[in-house]
């Protein structure tokens, strides 16, 4: 009986030995190493290189051609634009009469 | 009756002076077929020293082309809160555009000037292609311009 005790913890040991190598290396299979930050990095450059790709789109994505539509692309808007006539009143410049917005149109 | 006549000769005479100084005015810019992409158009007024006033209106949205009008760019530093409320679209080659709004009747016979600075995409900007004296007798009175503009004209 004792001699079966002795085997099974044995085994179990080993098992258990067995079981913890395998998981750390499963571990250090995953572990960044100087190889793979500059994979990233190179990683990064690529992505970079994709969003510039993307501003040129931006770029070539003009739509302003004067047929009453003035084509905004939220992605690609600056955050600056200015408000549209009629969404707030005139600037405060001296030049206007009232804040009455200028009525405008395009034949 | 004697209170509500005063009232109403006091409302009067203190909503008069108001209208007398502004004036509805029309301006009026008809484009030249060039055949490209809308105009951006920016309509502002210098002083007699030639010192920038204000802007009346600016056409087109996208900020990133407002440098292309030079003359405007240079005198605003393109700040937008210049053309907040008073900017609308771009416009087409041999379009007209009629903005109609109050300006304030100082800004008449008193050396003002209106310019207008053009520019189209791929094609040369044309700074201050409009600069027209703001006068009770110029209205009416079409002036040419030089590139993209045909002729402008404000009416009161």
């Amino acid at each position: 009986m004792k001699t079966t005790l002795a085997i099974l913890a044995a085994t179990t040991a080993l098992g258990a030995v067995f079981a913890l190598t395998t998981l750390n290396l499963a571990h250090a299979g995953n572990r960044p190493t100087a190889a793979d930050a500059d994979q990233k990095s190179w990683v990064q450059l690529v992505s970079g290189d994709d969003d510039e790709g993307q501003d040129e789109d931006c770029e070539d994505e003009d739509d302003d051609d004067g047929e009453g539509e003035d084509g905004h692309d939220a992605a690609c808007l600056p955050v600056q634009n200015a408000a549209p006539a009629g969404t707030v009143a005139p600037p405060a410049n001296g030049l206007f009469g009232s804040t009455t917005p200028p009525k405008v149109q395009v034949n | 009756m004697k209170p509500l006549m005063a009232a109403l000769a006091l409302t009067t005479a203190l909503t008069l002076p108001s209208l007398a100084l502004a004036r509805q005015v029309t301006l009026t810019t008809t484009l030249n077929a060039y055949g490209g992409n809308g105009a951006y158009l920016a309509l502002y007024v210098t002083d007699a020293q030639g010192a920038y006033k204000g802007s009346l209106w600016m056409a087109g949205g996208k900020t990133k082309y407002h440098e292309h009008l030079s003359d405007w760019y240079r005198a605003t530093g393109g700040n937008t809160a210049e053309i907040n409320g008073i900017t609308g679209a771009s416009v087409g080659s041999g379009r007209e555009l009629s903005i109609t709004l109050d300006l304030a009747d100082a800004l008449f016979d008193a050396g003002y000037v209106l310019h207008i600075d053009a520019a189209v995409e791929d094609m040369r900007n044309s700074p201050s292609e409009i600069a027209v004296p703001l006068t009770t007798a110029g209205a009416g009175q079409p002036t040419p311009g030089r590139r993209y503009i045909a002729s402008f004209a404000y009416t009161m």
